[in-house]
This record gives structure tokens, C-alpha cells and sequence, in this order.
């Protein structure tokens, strides 16, 4: 994954609308080479969400707010804000809960 | 702690001791430990029905990962209520049900020295179940079979590609079809199944649906 977008910055951020649709992101993204991933990172927001969505029925946690995915040497943050979209953070590094949340606030 | 795994006494035995720690820790109030799909040791409060229900998702979500490539160890989700923490060792999963605001960062470096505890006391796997003949290359009326490889897989790299990365797409298709080896063409019941498998990595019911009935039509057609 390192020839990726993280090779171009420490970390991306993705906003995306309601229907999905890119609201603003950092620059490597718009790469064609790194359209892919970009995509591939937009439906894992959906594919996460879902599962939280099934968490949360059969547990009753109430809405989900976030979620944070950890691999090797890249983590990625999702924030979700209901009408108003959803947020990505990538980042090289494993950040905490609390610094992930002071970054994008949820 | 309820027992629900089906695992060996002393393996439940091992979880109960190394999960009494996790509970030392300020705002644990639940766990779910499990290998693969297969329950050890939960003690969250709902139905073994209910924890059944999320244990499976809780698999299928890290297996989505691990389909293309991605080894997850940690998930930390957080929700009105509660944190919910997963972390993730070879086949083993342990969920955490946290207050909100709990040391993530402490609870996740305890928990992930415990599933490395258990993987060295987990029995041994059982020995594989004989798998099923690989579909012919012809079928048994002598005519080619009516969906090759290669339409098949542009069928299914179609429909994926409308909802994930094309890479992504690829890599699931690839690992379904890796399983027929040298196998050129399917019959239509064998092409569906593996259609089925492919897009039950859509995790939306609604567009799942709606991808199989296309993929279906495209295979009957």
C-alpha cells in the first residue's frame, strides 16, 4: 500500500457528501493513478457503516459515530455525520481514539 | 461468563483466566472472545442467538479484509452508548464492549497480548473436510458448458467495479475463482453460486439484492 496515497502525503483526508460524492480532499487524491484507491477507500465508508448499522441492531449500541481500521503501517478513520456525509482521515501512523477524535471532530 | 464455544475445556478454561484481566481495566463491560465463527467465551448481556448473530458479522467483516489482502488487527467503532473494539490475530477475534471514552490505547495492548496467549493454547485445527469435485470442464451431456471463465468473470467485474475500486473487485473475483483450478467454463447453477459468493462481499442487503438479480439475469441470459 505504500506506493499509494500515503506515498504522496503523511495523511489524506476525504470528505464526502451525502450521495457520496467528493465534497473536498487533498490534493493526491484528483491523481488519476490514485483514483482507485480513492474509490476503494469511499466504499469502504459505506461497507463499514453497514456493519456498524448491524452492530448496533443487535446489540442496541445506538448510531454509529466512527470507526477506526488498523493494518500494517496505515490506519484509516471514518467519521459519519449523518445527512451531512461522512470523513476520512488516512494516516501512516496508529494515532489514538483521542487524537483521531480532536482531528476530525465527529 | 456464559460458555457457548465449542472448543476444547481447557481452551475455554485458558480464556476465562486471561479475559479476567481485561476486566481490570476502567470501562470493559463485555467480551466476546471467538475463533473464526465459533464462539469460545462471551459474557455480553443479550441471547446467545443475538451474540451468535454478531459474531458471525464480526468474521465476515475481518474476512471481507482478509479477501483482499488486508490483514486488520484492529476495528475500534464508536457509537452513542458504547465503544466497540475488535481486535484481531490470525483466526482469532475478541470484541470489546467499552464505555465511551475508555483508554483505548491500554485495553488494545493488553487484549492484543492475550489473543497471542490464546493462539499458543488454542487445539489444534481439525483436519480438513474432503472438499467437493471442482466443476468439469464439459458438461456431462458432452456440450461446453454455457458460462466460461473469462465472461463470467467480466460479468462479475462489471457489477463490483459499481461499488468498490477495481483492484478490490479484482481480488475478490480472483480468490473465488482460485478455488476451480484449471477450470474453463461453469454450468449456470455453478456460475450462480459463485456469484453468490462474490457479491455477498456488497455488505448493503438493498444493493446486494439488486447486483445478484443483474448478475442472474446476466447468467440466464
Amino acid at each position: 500500500m505504500n506506493d499509494g496515497l500515503l506515498s504522496r502525503a503523511e495523511d489524506i483526508r476525504i470528505r464526502i457528501g451525502p450521495n457520496r460524492e467528493i465534497v473536498s480532499a487533498s490534493d493526491p487524491v484528483f491523481e488519476p493513478v490514485h483514483q482507485d484507491e480513492a474509490r476503494t477507500m469511499i466504499y469502504e465508508a459505506g461497507y463499514l457503516s453497514d456493519y456498524l448499522d448491524e452492530f448496533s441492531s443487535v446489540l442496541g449500541l445506538g448510531d454509529a459515530k466512527f470507526v477506526a481500521v488498523a493494518e500494517q503501517e496505515r490506519q484509516t478513520f471514518y467519521t459519519y455525520e449523518g445527512d451531512e456525509g461522512s470523513s476520512i482521515l488516512l494516516t501512516k501512523d496508529h494515532r489514538g481514539m483521542k487524537q483521531l477524535l480532536k482531528e476530525i471532530p465527529a | 461468563m456464559i460458555d457457548t464455544g465449542l472448543n476444547s475445556q481447557d481452551s475455554q478454561e485458558a480464556a476465562s483466566k486471561l479475559l479476567i484481566e481485561l476486566y481490570a481495566q476502567p470501562g470493559v463491560s463485555g467480551v466476546c472472545l471467538q475463533n473464526g465463527r465459533t464462539i469460545i467465551k462471551h459474557d455480553l448481556p443479550f441471547s446467545d442467538e443475538r451474540v451468535t448473530s454478531f459474531s458471525n458479522r464480526v468474521d465476515h467483516l475481518i474476512g471481507g479484509y482478509g479477501v483482499v489482502g488486508r490483514n486488520i488487527w484492529q476495528v475500534c467503532a464508536g457509537f452513542e452508548n458504547f465503544w466497540l473494539l475488535i481486535l484481531c490475530h490470525k483466526e482469532l477475534r475478541l470484541s470489546l464492549l467499552l464505555k465511551p471514552n475508555s483508554d483505548t490505547s491500554l485495553i488494545s495492548s493488553r487484549a492484543a497480548h492475550l489473543l497471542m496467549q490464546m493462539e499458543a493454547t488454542k487445539p489444534a485445527a481439525p483436519a480438513p473436510m474432503p472438499q467437493a469435485a471442482a466443476p468439469t470442464e464439459v458438461s456431462s451431456n458432452g456440450h461446453h458448458p454455457p458460462v466460461g471463465k473469462e465472461d463470467l468473470e467480466k460479468i462479475l467485474s462489471g457489477l463490483l467495479s459499481r461499488v468498490t475500486g477495481s483492484a478490490q473487485a479484482g481480488k475478490i473475483i480472483d480468490r473465488e475463482l482460485s478455488k476451480f483450478p484449471g477450470v474453463k467454463g461453469f454450468s449456470v447453477a455453478e456460475a450462480n453460486e459463485i456469484g453468490q459468493a462474490v457479491i455477498d462481499f456488497v455488505p448493503n442487503r438493498g444493493k446486494r439484492a439488486s447486483l445478484l438479480s443483474e448478475f442472474q439475469n446476466a447468467i440466464n441470459s
